[in-house]
């Protein structure tokens, strides 16, 4: 099919889906909703006093709990659930005797091994939906990789499509009906604003309380915006009376509470000491057991949805989150690396150089103490420079200089200082580390092109070997978590990788 | 639906000025394999994007309009708004073509076109009495030379093939500037994103329904500045190599960053007019972040429909600000 044609399918479908709506299948599950109960009572009983010795459990018992949530599979077609409930039922086990509430233990592991007995009833749900349907009109989406694996191994005798959410925007065709399996929030906007099909149903275990849909954040500032309903409707039918999760506006805040989430304890040590060049960064969990600090500026990345040659690519530090693959130097930054190779490619010149970007820069840090910075600005737009609000950022050793010459030049007038030698030795350098960036990014989207991203996609980290004179090793990594919070750290201590496993719960 | 602003801004001597056409739909395809193509009706409003901040944007002012579209899929939408944006620039003025090379100096870069070609070369001589003049390495016949222009680069000689206005250059009424418009085509446009994608974008040819006229391809609208090409009008570029090209030559008015890694550099291009088009299959939300962002940080609000007149179709989302250039 033409991609013209595709087209029209795809914002015929998109259009739809914002007029109509999506549906939410509430499914009733007894034994999900026993367990997820006694979750909520350890998280509330550990509440005041922080996770403490409960961490791990909570832990285990929160994946277990995503898991419920996103592998509607019969228990015998279901390893990953029978996994996460043995986690939890160890992580209990070895709390008996350390702590005084058995009875909280009692229940969460006897909750757990009903989990393990009972066979989700959403699955059946989701069957009987795709054969009303029909198999060839519909779609299921996973919310990971281990889960459509799971789901497309019990579906396969129906011939549906399973695809992961990610997948869904290559699929060729759009179809009539999607189902998603597990709440919504696990899932970002593209399921419901950028739909492969022409109706979007969820499908979500009673006991999951929050069913807000995402969006994007553009939507809450744009005109025309892409604002999506939904229907919920009640499914299956109960043998016990029911107390229902909360559904106010805490709904979507306790969930939170209850979503895998990396235990960013061994970031909080981080101390700096006094008089010690610090920055302000946020701590990243990165695939393969790894965090690191990161501070800001740009960072390089790599994309796999991007064609050969076209994969490697600088990404500001704020955009990095969870799915981002990072590309580390260990052990130092690429850009001081590049900034050397560059400086040694220049010979005699280089020391030269070096101490002349000092000089210019001390004298504009200077100015910037003892003056206002309104009254720096000000008097540096009154002589015409053009990227003023860039003022600060100038003072930054990894900015050669201003990107306008003409700014650069009329910056060094109001510093007092001759334009040359600063204007063609920051010309030299900035070409110089031009030309040793080029290279490296050849050299990388080479090693990118020959190496295996299935299995990066799979592992989530990849070793990748950039031969180039000062670069070491280069290691792919995918961002699983970036912090909430920044801390002062050390400068040497930023974008260095280095063995953590807080992210171990996580999906 | 088009929204009209090329026939309300008539010029030219294109002679459709039939009212109606502003209502036309128009068909985009693929290649030649797939004409006449499929009717879509947002390209109509995406085109007219392109056209209204093309009249709208002047560069004397110190504010940068930043415009985000977001559609259910970036497929063609980054150039057809440029696109859209090149059809409505206003021609360039060029002298007639004996007058410039009468003023041309030997060695000195030029671009030409005659009713078979364009051309791009080093000026070699003009033998008036002959009826010819000797550039890019062959001689041409003076009177079928249709628009020449001096370059002030010398480009090594190319040659390639005129490409014929179609029925979307009748429409927007730049058929009667045509070959002006290959010898001196809008340069101030710059296109950024995945090369390889916006290659094959550009590839895909656009027709009015109910016009049996042929369809025009957009390359031969934008006339990007490929290697080979003799016409270069948009800039095409990388977003991974575009540390490389920065920062954008003065002459450029307006970038149009297409995904999320080319508008990773919102901050880094300071054009008066930026679009950014945003992926809504993918999931990765951080190019709506960083326009959010600086919108709240640094923008001063526009409004798409109040400031610019225009309304994003049923599917695409459009927020705009300015910030300080």
């Amino acid at each position: 099919m033409s991609r013209s044609r595709q087209l029209l399918d795809r914002y015929g479908a998109a259009a739809q889906v914002q007029q109509q709506g999506v549906e939410i299948f509430v499914v009733v599950d007894e034994e999900g909703s026993r367990f997820d109960r006694a979750v909520r009572a350890v998280l509330r009983a550990t509440t005041t006093d922080g996770p403490g010795v409960w961490e791990d459990l909570l832990g285990a018992s929160k994946s277990l709990r995503w898991r419920m949530a996103t592998h509607p599979q019969p228990i015998s077609a279901s390893p990953a659930l029978l996994q996460g409930v043995e986690s939890v039922l160890h992580e209990a086990n070895s709390l008996r005797g350390a702590v005084g509430e058995e009875d909280l233990l009692d229940e969460i592991a006897g909750a757990a091994q009903r989990v393990a007995e009972v066979d989700p009833g959403f699955g059946s749900t989701l069957r009987e939906s795709i054969v009303e349907v029909g198999a060839q009109d519909c779609l299921v989406i996973a919310a990971s990789v281990a889960a459509r694996d799971g789901i497309r191994g019990w579906l396969s005798d129906l011939g549906v499509i399973v695809v992961t959410a990610s997948e869904v925007r290559t699929t060729s065709s759009v179809v009539e009906q999607s189902y998603v399996v597990g709440p919504p929030r696990f899932y970002a906007h593209p399921v419901v604003a950028a739909p492969a099909s022409y109706g979007v149903t969820f499908l979500v275990p009673e006991w999951f309380g929050d069913r807000s849909l995402p969006h994007s954040v553009l939507s809450d500032y744009a005109e025309g915006a892409v604002k999506v309903s939904a229907r919920i409707f009640d499914v299956g039918e109960r043998l016990a009376e029911y107390h229902p999760p909360p559904q106010d506006d805490d709904a979507a805040e306790a969930e939170t509470a209850l979503l895998p989430r990396p235990s960013w304890s061994s970031g909080l040590h981080a101390v700096v000491e006094v008089g010690q060049d610090a920055v302000n960064a946020r701590r990243v969990v990165l695939a393969g057991e790894l965090a690191m600090w990161l501070d800001s500026g740009k960072i390089r990345s790599f994309d796999p949805r991007q064609p050969p040659g076209e994969r490697v690519t600088y990404v500001e530090v704020d955009s990095v989150g969870p799915g981002t693959y990072l590309l580390l130097r260990p052990g130092a930054t690429e850009h001081q690396a590049l900034v050397d190779i560059a400086l040694g490619e220049l010979g005699a010149r280089g020391a030269g150089i070096a101490e002349s970007q000092r000089e210019w820069k001390a004298r504009l840090a200077d100015r910037l103490r003892t003056r206002d910075l309104v009254m720096v600005t000000r008097s540096l737009r009154d002589d015409g420079v053009k990227a003023v609000a860039q003022v600060r950022a100038w003072t930054d050793p990894a900015l050669i200089r201003p990107q306008r010459e003409m700014d650069f030049r009329l910056l060094l007038s109001w510093l007092g200082l001759s334009h040359e030698p600063y204007v063609e030795n920051a010309a030299a350098l900035h070409r110089a580390i031009l030309r040793a960036s080029v290279r490296l990014r050849e050299e990388l989207e080479h090693a990118v092109s020959a190496a295996d991203v299935t299995s990066l996609e799979r592992d989530g980290t990849l070793e990748l070997e950039a031969p180039m004179v000062g670069v070491s090793a280069m290691l792919a990594t995918r961002v699983l978590a970036v912090s909430p919070f920044t801390r002062r750290v050390a400068r040497h201590e930023v974008r260095v990788p280095e063995p953590d496993r807080s992210g171990r719960w996580l999906e | 639906m088009y929204q009209g602003e090329p026939a309300r801004h008539a010029r030219g001597t294109g002679e459709n000025t039939d009212p109606s056409y502003p209502l036309a739909r128009l068909l985009l395809a693929d290649s030649e394999l797939d004409l006449p193509g499929v009717p879509l009706t947002w390209i109509g409003s995406l085109l007219a994007l392109g056209a209204r901040l093309a009249r709208l944007v002047h560069g004397d002012g110190h504010r940068k309009l930043v415009v985000a579209v977001s559609v259910p899929r970036r497929d063609f939408a980054a150039a057809i708004i440029a696109t859209g944006w090149s059809l409505a620039r206003e021609p360039k003025i060029l002298g007639s073509p004996l007058e410039v090379l009468r003023l041309l100096e030997r060695g000195q870069g030029i671009r030409a076109v005659n009713d078979k070609y364009v051309v791009t070369g080093a000026f070699g001589k003009l033998h008036e009495a002959a009826g010819t003049a000797f550039f890019a390495e062959s001689w041409w016949h003076l009177d079928e030379i249709r628009a020449v222009t001096p370059l002030r680069t010398v480009p090594a000689a190319t040659r390639m093939r005129r490409p014929n206005p179609g029925s979307i250059a009748r429409f927007a009424h730049v058929d009667g500037a045509w070959d002006v418009r290959l010898a001196a085509p809008p340069s101030d446009l710059a296109l950024i994103g995945t090369r390889a994608w916006l290659e094959l974008d550009l590839q895909a040819l656009l027709g009015v329904e109910g016009d049996d006229g042929p369809a025009d391809s957009l390359s031969s609208l934008l006339l990007p500045d490929r290697d080979g090409a003799a016409s270069m009008g948009a800039r095409v570029l990388s977003c991974t190599r575009l540390a490389e090209n920065l920062p954008l030559p003065d002459a450029t008015m307006c970038a149009i960053l297409d995904g999320s890694g080319a508008i990773e550099y919102l901050s880094d291009i300071d054009v008066p007019a930026v679009v950014c088009v945003v992926d809504r299959s993918v999931a990765d939300d951080r190019a709506a972040e960083t326009l959010v962002g600086r919108r709240v940080v640094r923008g001063a609000h526009f409004s798409v429909s109040g400031d610019l007149r225009w309304s994003p179709p049923r599917g695409i989302e459009a927020m705009a600000y300015t910030e300080p250039l």
